[in-house]
């Protein structure tokens, strides 16, 4: 009996060494980059591996990129592209969802299978008709042209309807039978009962437009109108990079996403946990 | 009509506070979607008012660090050397793009992806880039054959700077395809430091604005 409490004591301690480890190694590059935005220049690029906290902590490459870099600016462009692209994905995707998932219509199997193919091909393929419709509707270097591609999700059609399809089908008669008409039927009755698909949804469609970085640096080449991940990667050159300043900024781009997730924590684990997806 | 007369008669015998409740208990999502509805529009509607104007010129500077953008010195002396009107059309000076054509992995690189969008798109107009990069971006096919009716006259102009790459037709035969200009002698380089080697001004294979380009040449090779 000893020896069996015995081995799985070792067996638990195990596992949790392994755990220990695999955090250490997923939150070392985060430490690494709160860590340099304090360094110098020196410091950061030192090949010395024990230098790991900052001799003197520099707050000053902060104020250098707040000032160069006009991060108010950059926060609100990248806030309004959050939230558009949220709005637009969730209303678009939510009504889609409905028609594929409880309607019957002639080539719903086909329609369907255009939206899955969407999911199927390399996002690079829609940049060029995606850059020729703004550039044609002269929207280029606006918050619409950062919008744009977010205007509806192929992804979030797919969430919902799968949504949707979850629901039992009494509740939709149960409302014919009450007199509602199908738009009735969809805004009071079912769209409200698919609200944590809708929340996944918002959170996921909200970390792709944070992390959009190819989007925003073809379409917004003013640094007025580009988002914080674009203006991250002018920062750093292929050939030269002040780290300390980089990692300051990065830092500081971090902020919204660290804030959202504190507010939505148990809105992101269970949009995680719902839709098996990976952020 | 009837729902819509129903529902006021209903609201005419409620008291005012009882008549707001009803309306935000039944109809809120309608309102909220009105309300996102008219913002949207209203911000669409902004930005078609202030939509950007034509290029004048779209020129990309790739692998300088050197502020050449909007309102720069460069920039500026450019425009005054043209004499384009910036109120009416954009001048557009892309400093920031960072890539090297003679890595395999240049294809999966943001800048060249960027890069590529542009030329096809038919939004650059030209590129300057270190003479190397520039060849093979012009033996790739992205840029124009010099020899182009549009360009001959610039080529001819500039005859004693020309580029070119060794292009093999289909039977076999090679020739050299003029595809830039050399301008490691222009004010890039002697008066910006934008490049301290060679550098080379390519145009696009779907350039609109080459009248545009030929005065950009000669801005930068004034006093060469």
């Amino acid at each position: 009996m000893d020896s069996v409490r015995t081995r799985d004591q070792i067996i638990r301690v195990v596992i949790h060494v392994i755990l220990i480890i695999m955090s250490i190694i997923m939150i070392v590059p985060f430490l690494w980059m709160a860590l340099t935005a304090f360094k110098t220049v020196q410091e950061s690029t030192s090949i010395d591996p024990f230098i790991i906290f900052p001799s003197e902590w520099h707050f000053e490459n902060f104020a250098i990129v707040w000032e160069n870099y006009n991060f108010l600016g950059l926060y609100k462009n990248t806030l309004l592209m959050i939230f558009f692209r949220v709005l637009c994905a969730v209303l678009t995707a939510t009504m889609a969802g409905y028609a594929f998932g409880r309607l019957n219509f002639p080539g719903k199997k086909l329609l369907f299978s255009l939206v899955l193919i969407q999911m199927m091909v390399p996002p690079q393929i829609f940049l060029l008709p995606q850059y020729l419709m703004v550039s044609n509707m002269n929207m280029l270097n606006t918050t619409f042209a950062l919008v744009f591609p977010g205007l509806v999700s192929a992804f979030g059609t797919y969430l919902m309807k799968t949504s949707f399809q979850g629901l039992p089908r009494d509740l939709e008669e149960a409302g014919s039978i009450d007199g509602c008409n199908i738009g009735q039927r969809f805004l009071l009755i079912m769209a409200p009962l698919t609200r944590s698909g809708m929340v996944s949804l918002g959170i996921f469609t909200a970390v792709f437009a944070f992390k959009d970085l190819m989007w925003p640096m073809i379409a917004c080449t003013r640094s007025e109108t580009t988002s914080l991940s674009a203006a991250l990667a002018r920062m750093q050159g292929q050939f030269a990079a002040n780290y300390p300043q980089l990692m300051a900024a990065a830092l500081m781009a971090c902020l919204p996403m660290i804030v959202l997730y504190l507010i939505f924590q148990k809105q992101f684990v269970e949009g995680i946990a719902t839709s098996g997806g990976k952020l | 009509m009837n729902w819509f007369r129903q529902e006021r008669d209903k609201l005419r015998q409620l008291p005012r506070r009882q008549r707001l409740t009803y309306i935000w208990d039944y109809y809120r999502l309608w309102i909220l979607g009105l309300v996102a509805l008219v913002v949207i529009s209203a911000y669409m509607i902004g930005n078609f008012i202030h939509a950007n104007r034509d290029n004048q010129i779209y020129v990309v500077y790739a692998n300088t660090f050197t502020d050449l953008g909007e309102n720069s010195d460069f920039w500026e002396g450019y425009v005054s050397f043209s004499g384009a009107d910036t109120s009416k059309e954009n001048v557009i000076f892309d400093d920031e793009n960072y890539f090297d054509m003679s890595k395999s992995s240049v294809t999966r690189n943001y800048y060249y992806e960027k890069v590529v969008v542009l030329i096809d798109s038919e939004t650059m107009d030209a590129i300057v880039f270190e003479t190397e990069n520039l060849a093979l971006l012009g033996q790739s096919g992205r840029l124009m054959d010099l020899n182009d009716e549009r360009t001959r006259a610039l080529m001819e102009k500039y005859a004693d700077r020309l580029i070119t790459v060794t292009h093999e037709d289909e039977d076999g035969t090679s020739r050299e395809i003029p595809v830039g200009f050399d301008i490691s002698d222009s004010r890039l380089v002697t008066e910006e430091g934008a490049y301290s080697g060679e550098c080379a001004l390519g145009i696009s294979a779907s350039a609109q604005h080459i009248d545009a380009v030929e005065q950009l040449l000669d801005y930068l090779l004034q006093g060469a």
